[in-house]
């Protein structure tokens, strides 16, 4: 069974390239307190996902699509707000000069991407159905 | 002491009611809550601050993660969840209970109301959207030309002349965003077009000051709306009030919850709990004016009787959002210097009014808060916000709404209001939208709208309509509601049916001639 921070570092290496800063892990297990008391989730067991250490960006990406609220997007989504409000991330966030090239090779690897992502995610939970 | 009037609540209408009263002995009741000492230390460019500092979480997202509301519980707009702005709606679960299925409410106890966290969109009622009620435009029309002095509303006239009739000297409109900027001039470019789709698009009406207005400073393009509380150049009621007070022309008295009123022969005894002590007490005055917002309004009217079989009608402006793509702009950098909200007004004309909604660029919230809707993985869809937002928009489209005999608001044995909200306005735009701004160079699809659950708008009205013959729990055009002699309804409980427009500049207008009304009947 993995803590909360070894959870919330094993998915924020699906999510940025470098690992992050404690606090922002910090933040990851502090706000469980403000943001699962009756909320509306759909449980996916994420514990089971870390332990087997499963693609979680592609796992993400599947149940998104079922449904945006379950617990897995839910938790991803949290480091990504904590992490938005980090100043070492800022660039991440926010484009700080005009690259329109970039901005369509990135793009356009984010669909190759999030195809091959997708098809790896439906073969994980069809693996995986206890999820 | 026996007051001439009291107002009940401190939000746009209560305010002006109180504005227009100064003179007579009033007394504003009012929960009254502000922001954070906190709030006045976020001062400068949101991206400057953002690079300057190691982190900006309790600005950002919250000691109590109050940004990441959305995540797990049904939509809050971003400003309303913004740490800073959460005042706004604080204490409201637990003073005015609601309770209802599928109708989701949103009410605030703090001293200027919800205009705390208003679009400052300016919106005079034209006699066309007056249709039906015992008032025409002209009733109204002293009344926002005096707002619009008190005030300052920037804005300029163009191609929605019509529906912004003049009522006195405009500050120049503000600066528009790179997004703005290129629609409103592929716009000019395309007008008859455009316009044969019924299709208008000019320059919003703002509460905000692009030039220094009573000891106010203009706008400083600091991207902070969606975070930081009273914002100088954005007009908030409660810097009337805070006037009203300091000059001695009112007694405020915060921290007090209006819980019914008696109607005597010589005036009106209204009973309030002090927050504070938790105590009771009775204040009395000739006259009481109730401005604490609809649905409190409303519960404060059903109390008072003790009336837990009536049905009140009730109005509220359902909303889409429609998302659209400016490809030329993909890649752009970002615009640090930007005013967040909004920036152009969209009309489709169609009878009996026109609709109206409101183009907002994408410079303002936090990315974290639509990025989960881009359809790739997360790691790709941060990088497609950060792409992708300064060519995105969204239209926020404001339905009308009339009164349906399934939707109303009653108040059941345990005080709370009890809401039941069966039908809406199923009339559709969003497609004429995307085909219209197709020809503009804008790309949506039907299937990325957004419809937030009903009652997302918080414009709630038409609890007590006025009428030109007002039955039971109806007002008179005087505002005064029927079947009493001291009792005055001065918010959006009065209005007759709700408009596309944004109903705020007009409450305070109607406000005013309201309390007109209350200084006649005291004699003058």
């Amino acid at each position: 069974m993995s803590t909360l921070a070894e959870e919330g570092r094993y998915l924020a290496r699906f999510l940025f390239a470098a690992p992050l800063a404690e606090a922002v892990i910090d933040h990851y297990v502090a706000a469980h307190v403000h943001l699962f008391t009756g909320a509306i989730t759909r449980p996916v067991d994420v514990a089971k996902i870390v332990e087997r250490r499963l693609d979680a960006e592609a796992v993400e990406l599947v149940l998104r699509r079922r449904d945006p609220m379950n617990a897995l997007s839910q938790k991803m989504q949290i480091l990504v707000y904590v992490a938005e409000a980090r100043r070492e991330l800022y660039p991440l966030f926010v484009s700080e000069h005009a690259r329109p090239f970039t901005a369509f090779v990135r793009l356009a690897w984010g669909v190759v991407r999030a195809a091959y992502k997708l098809v790896k995610g439906r073969y994980l939970l069809s693996a995986h159905r206890d999820l | 002491m026996t007051y001439e009037v009291i107002i009940v609540g401190a939000g746009a209408s209560g305010t002006f009611a109180a504005m227009q009263l100064r003179g007579k002995k009033v007394l504003v009741v009012d929960v009254g809550n502000t922001p954070s000492a906190g709030a006045a230390a976020l001062q400068g460019n949101l991206y400057d601050l953002r690079r300057a500092r190691e982190e900006m979480h309790d600005e950002l997202i919250g000691e109590a993660y109050e940004s990441l509301h959305n995540i797990s519980h049904e939509y809050l707009s971003p400003k309303l969840k913004a740490p800073l702005l959460r005042y706004v709606v604080d204490e409201t679960a637990a003073l005015s209970p609601i309770v209802s299925d599928g109708f989701y409410t949103v009410t605030s106890h703090a001293r200027g109301g919800m205009a705390n966290a208003w679009g400052a969109g300016v919106f005079p009622f034209t006699d066309r959207e007056l249709k039906g009620f015992p008032i025409t435009a002209s009733d109204l029309a002293p009344y926002y030309r005096a707002l619009t002095e008190h005030i300052g509303i920037s804005g300029t006239t163009d191609d929605l002349a019509a529906d912004f009739p003049d009522n006195g000297a405009l500050q120049p409109p503000l600066a528009l965003s790179r997004i703005g900027t290129d629609l409103l001039s592929r716009y000019e470019q395309r007008r008859s077009a455009v316009q044969r789709r019924g299709i208008r698009i000019g320059r919003s009406r703002l509460a905000v000051l692009t030039r220094e207005h009573h000891g106010r400073a203009a706008c400083e393009y600091d991207n902070l709306e969606f975070f930081k509380p009273h914002i100088p150049a954005v007009y908030n009621p409660a810097y009337t009030l805070d006037e009203l007070v300091r000059d001695g022309q009112i007694d405020y008295r915060p921290r007090s919850l209006a819980l019914s009123y008696e109607e005597r022969e010589d005036g009106v005894a209204l009973r309030v709990r002090d927050l504070t002590t938790q105590t009771e007490h009775t204040v009395t005055a000739k006259k009481i004016v109730i401005a604490a917002g609809t649905l409190n309004s409303s519960r404060l009217v059903l109390r008072s009787r003790n009336d837990l079989s009536a049905r009140l009608p009730l109005l509220d402006n359902k909303i889409s959002y429609v998302p659209f793509l400016q490809p030329w702009l993909i890649g752009g950098a970002l615009e640090e210097k930007s005013f967040a909200t909004a920036q152009l007004s969209v009309v489709y004309e169609r009878d009996p009014a026109p609709l109206f909604s409101t183009f907002y660029g994408l410079t303002g919230p936090l990315r974290s808060d639509y990025l989960l809707k881009f359809p790739l993985t997360l790691r790709d869809n941060i990088a497609a916000a950060k792409y992708l937002s300064p060519a995105m928009a969204i239209v926020q489209v404001f339905y009308p709404d009339v009164p349906h005999p399934e939707n109303h608001v009653s108040l059941n044995a345990g005080g709370a209001l009890q809401i039941a909200y069966g039908r809406q306005e199923a009339e559709l735009i969003e497609r004429e939208l995307i085909r219209a701004f197709l020809r503009l160079g804008y790309f949506s699809h039907p299937s990325l709208c957004q419809f937030p659950t009903a009652g997302n708008s918080f414009h709630y009205a038409g609890t007590l309509p006025m009428q030109r013959e007002p039955g039971p729990y109806q007002t008179h055009a005087s505002g005064r509601l029927s079947d009493t002699r001291h009792v005055y309804i001065a918010d959006g409980a009065a209005l007759t049916w709700l408009p596309s427009k944004n109903l705020t500049f007009t409450l305070m207008a109607n406000a005013m001639r309201v309390a007109d009304h209350v200084r006649k009947d005291l004699g003058g």
